[in-house]
């Protein structure tokens, strides 16, 4: 892969050139997709992580009810194509979609001008959507690690709740945290199959397709598939420098 | 400091009841601790003192104030905990500030109480180090001070020396019954260790399967047990049926704890009372276990009782398995005992 994206010929390897990497440095066009990439990436990223704190703290102390169904639902999307994500919001976001639906029988609007199902939102939930299981699943993993007598001790010394989260919990999490951070910016970075389908922001792996299938330049597709490569290899590597958080390169 | 009350505190977990209808009070400057074989309920019993475990039935008070639903941060109890629990983010002088900071003691004396706090506890020269640097001991000097520097109504103890080398342990004991005495602070502490407990509390409250089935001095509790499962899990204790003895000594003037149950009597003999050498009780000895400072005799009696004796290992000399033997037992040393409920 990385040999025909120096390659001069287009489709074999053959000759010796840059002109596929300068292509994406100069070019205002991939620019726009790397910033799209990296933007809505870390965006949806930060909201997964956000939301999948709260809920690994609530299933690590509290006896929830029905915490099998819970868990169950939260991490059913690990072991779903992206494909079939695209479709899940399409069928509760788009034009005929339920919640859409519901929300345009409550407002009285009409459901073309609420569906978000192939906007940049829709989009976004499709993310969060494979992203916070993702989440969800080492930062349990991370709680089911955290010395609940140490938050006892705090409790005890006069500590909110809150101050016991700040001062014992988050200290102890962190790692966690790192590890989930890298875990799921990658997965951010490498989703396709929902892309394929909402098509609403062109992002990298979906031009590496249109690069292949449209206009047949396997060295561009090359020579962006060993960027997405090298960049996600060297920011595992830095952020792992930084923190003990288990996740693989 | 306070005195804390509890009343008719019971705890339900499900259909299992850890704490059953336990009333006790630990005196203001008291060390009380409480024994008992795992799944007694005295750790729920502590939990539910520092708010830890709501209480299903009865009242918590310290002093006068009613604490039974007041959140764990607002009852100004000292914890200090079988695993130390210390907060490895933190050094230790952090550690033993954490309290005060909370609790929005200004800077400046929160570093001075716990600088005097460190001094006490013979760890100063500790202050800037991680606690995961430090040894068993050490760290568990760091929790009693973290405990100590909020200047807690009430000390809780919970296993504070387990996992502790024998010697260690110790020395931590005499250092920290010293502590105790001198700065009168209401203790809790609890332990499956009835050595630890005898040798460091005021009283003992003895806990079976949710109930507390005796208070007492440690003394009082050792001599006169109030029924056959504190003297059993109270040091070692023959209990043995009245006619076992009858015709040796005189049974029917033995002290009594409290009525009969069921028409059965039970007698307890301390292992160290029985006096071997010369006496009306004959038994052969079916095992001999040497212990150091003492020899243990496994005895039978003539009935086929299975007795154990403890005797000095100079009267020891020259006895083996198999000898037949005679002892003595004083009256006034032979407790009845009701059996346990």
């Amino acid at each position: 892969m990385a040999r025909i994206s120096f390659s001069e010929a287009r489709l074999v390897t053959e000759g010796f050139t840059l002109e596929y990497y300068e292509q994406l440095i100069v070019d205002p066009y991939y620019r726009t997709i790397a910033i799209n990439t990296l933007w809505f990436g870390l965006a949806t990223t930060i909201v997964s992580i956000t939301i999948a704190v709260p809920v690994a703290h609530a299933l690590a102390k509290y006896d929830l009810r029905g915490e099998s169904l819970i868990l169950t639902v939260l991490s059913f999307p690990n072991s779903l194509p992206g494909i079939v994500a695209a479709f899940m919001i399409i069928v509760l976001f788009g034009n005929t979609g339920l919640i859409t639906n519901i929300v345009a029988a409550f407002s009285g609007r009409s459901p073309i001008d609420l569906a978000i199902a192939t906007s940049v939102g829709g989009l976004f939930f499709a993310y969060l959507y494979s992203m916070i299981p993702r989440a969800l699943l080492l930062l349990r993993g991370t709680y089911a690690e955290v010395n609940t007598d140490a938050e006892e001790a705090a409790r005890s010394l006069g500590a909110t709740p809150l101050q016991t989260f700040r001062y014992v919990t988050l200290p102890q999490i962190k790692p966690g945290l790192i590890g989930a951070f890298v875990l799921v910016f990658r997965t951010a970075l490498a989703i396709f199959g929902t892309i394929l389908i909402l098509k609403s922001l062109l992002v990298w792996t979906l031009q590496i397709d249109r690069e292949i299938a449209q206009g047949f330049n396997i060295a561009q597709a090359s020579a962006m598939a060993t960027i997405w490569f090298g960049f996600v290899f060297l920011f595992t590597l830095l952020a792992l420098r930084y923190t003990s958080a288990e996740v693989s390169l | 400091m306070a005195t804390i009350t509890l009343e008719t505190l019971t705890k339900q977990f499900d259909s299992t009841t850890a704490v059953d209808a336990v009333s006790l009070t630990i005196n203001d400057g008291e060390v009380l601790g409480i024994v008992g074989p795992s799944g007694c309920g005295k750790t729920t019993t502590l939990r539910l003192i520092a708010g830890f475990e709501t209480a299903t039935e009865g009242t918590i008070q310290y002093d006068d104030e009613d604490m039974t639903h007041v959140p764990p941060e607002n009852r100004n109890v000292g914890l200090v905990f079988q695993g130390y629990a210390l907060f490895n983010n933190m050094t230790v002088r952090q550690n033993v500030t954490f309290g005060p900071k909370m609790h929005g003691v200004r800077k400046q004396e929160r570093r001075e109480r716990a600088n005097e706090l460190l001094e006490l506890l013979d760890i100063r020269e500790l202050a800037d180090r991680a606690p995961q640097t430090l040894s068993g001991g050490q760290q568990q000097r760091v929790g009693l001070a973290r405990a100590l520097a909020i200047e807690p109504r009430i000390l809780l103890l919970d296993e504070p020396m387990t996992g502790l080398d024998a010697q260690l342990k110790r020395s931590l004991r005499r250092e920290l019954g010293e502590l105790l005495d001198e700065l009168d602070v209401t203790t809790l502490y609890v332990t499956h260790d009835q050595e630890q407990a005898m040798a460091m509390c005021d009283r003992i409250a003895v806990m079976n399967d949710g109930h507390v089935e005796q208070v007492s001095t440690p003394a009082d509790i050792y001599e006169s047990p109030a029924n056959e499962f504190v003297a059993n899990f109270i040091g070692t204790t023959n209990i043995v049926a009245t006619n076992t003895l009858a015709g040796a000594v005189d049974t029917e003037t033995a002290p009594d704890q409290g009525s009969t149950q069921n028409g059965h009597r039970q007698l307890a003999v301390r292992p160290d009372d029985f006096v071997v050498g010369s006496g009306p009780i004959e038994a052969q000895i079916a095992n001999l276990f040497y212990l150091g400072e003492q020899v243990q005799l496994i005895v039978t009696t003539g009935d086929g009782t299975e007795l154990t004796v403890h005797c000095d290992r100079f009267d020891a000399d020259g006895l083996s398995v198999g000898d037949q033997i005679t002892m003595d037992v004083e009256t006034s040393r032979i407790h009845a005992v009701n059996e346990t409920q």
